[in-house]
């Protein structure tokens, strides 16, 4: 439904397009100015539509983003502790290194 | 694995980081261009309304509204704003300081117990080779760990894959609808509007004929738009394809067995994609 809805706005707004000129000079001929801006009014509102079928057509996938979001901070979370592991490596052979020192100085 | 296989992995670990980064910031520029799509359709639009207008010395200035996509856009630059942030911690796990630093640390170990009159001093086999083994253990760790997050990475990216492939089509119609509806407005424009001495002036073709000269310059006109639309449609497309060649590159990596050449070939049609032609 929505599809072909987008579909003939789609082709609605590219035949106006087409005869852009035509249209205009065939309104204002026959209702001056105050037609001319009912009609590129209505064009507007087909255009309005057109971007609120692609709005909606993107929302639906909004929280499928969040869900990414989430799903990017926990691989985040899980590299801080992969990193902090092979920190923890050095740190315990450091910590080794400060403990035989202290043995050295009381033996 | 082997002490040759652990760098290499960490080597190539280390690529694909900065290579994720890449592609999550080409992604960010792509959303900054189309958030800027907005205003380029609204300023068109009010340009081809003065232009097709039958009276415009009684028309009152245009104020098309702004097709605003800026809550659609947001939700998409925090997921891969995150996704770049991924990536950069990611290059922290590939660096090489941790085996360097555990040499460093074992060496320290073995002066300071060396040190101590009153113990035997550790073999000078032992003394020569564990540093060298203790930096060889950290790089197998190391290895290890690259290859399980770029399994992990691999099925995050194939998220990610999976919505930019359903939002690329909505973008091409949203880059139509701008593009096009501008490019065909702007063909109607009555030739009257147009000075062709002017057109002449400015061009280098060789016509003299009005309506040529006119005809040509809606033509020159028609395909500097279309080739604007394509130009941007080319980096919608060649991210999708830069993603998906990432996604490889992890699903290489984490192999028990990766062939470093598939990863290599991958990464560089990454870059090759990521520059603007």
């Amino acid at each position: 439904m929505e599809g072909q809805l987008k579909t003939v706005l789609s082709e609605t707004i590219r035949d106006f397009n087409s005869n852009r000129t035509s249209i205009l000079k065939l309104a204002f001929d026959s209702g001056g100015q105050a037609a001319v801006t009912k009609v590129e009014q209505g064009y507007d509102a087909l255009r309005n539509a057109y971007s609120e079928i692609l709005r909606r057509q993107l929302d639906k996938n909004n929280h499928r983003y969040e869900e990414l979001v989430t799903a990017a901070n926990s691989e985040t979370e899980k590299l801080k502790a992969s990193i902090n592991q092979l920190n923890n490596i050095n740190d315990i052979t450091n910590l080794m290194t400060a403990v035989v020192k202290f043995i050295g100085r009381i033996i | 694995m082997s002490s040759c296989a652990s760098t290499k992995i960490i080597e190539l670990g280390g690529k694909a980081a900065t290579t994720g980064a890449e592609v999550s910031q080409k992604a960010l520029d792509i959303f900054t261009i189309l958030s800027q799509q907005a205003d380029i359709d609204k300023s068109q639009q009010d340009k081809i309304k003065i232009l097709t207008h039958p009276s415009p010395a009684t028309m009152t200035l245009p104020d098309t509204k702004t097709q605003d996509f800026s809550n659609q856009l947001s939700a998409r630059v925090k997921a891969y704003q995150n996704l770049l942030n991924t990536y950069k911690v990611f290059t922290l796990l590939t660096d090489n300081k941790y085996s360097d630093k555990t040499q460093e640390a074992v060496s320290a170990l073995q002066e300071s117990y060396n040190s101590i009159e009153k113990l035997p001093n550790l073999p000078t086999t032992v003394s020569e080779k564990l540093p060298e083994v203790s930096k060889l253990i950290t790089q197998a760790i190391q290895a290890k760990k690259i290859k399980a997050h770029n399994q992990i990475l691999f099925s995050l990216t194939q998220l990610y894959i999976k919505l930019w492939d359903e939002d690329q089509k909505i973008w091409n119609d949203y880059l139509d609808r701008i593009y096009d509806d501008y490019s065909t407005g702007l063909n109607t424009v009555d030739s009257k509007r147009y000075d062709s001495k002017k057109i002449s002036e400015l061009s280098k073709e060789p016509y003299s004929d009005e309506a040529t000269i006119i005809l040509m310059y809606r033509l020159e006109k028609r395909d500097e738009i279309t080739r604007q639309k394509n130009a941007i449609k080319k980096q919608l497309n060649d991210f999708g394809k830069s993603l998906k060649e990432l996604n490889k590159v992890h699903a290489e990596i984490s192999k028990s067995k990766t062939d470093i050449s598939d990863v290599t070939k991958m990464i560089n049609s990454i870059e090759n994609l990521l520059i603007e032609k």
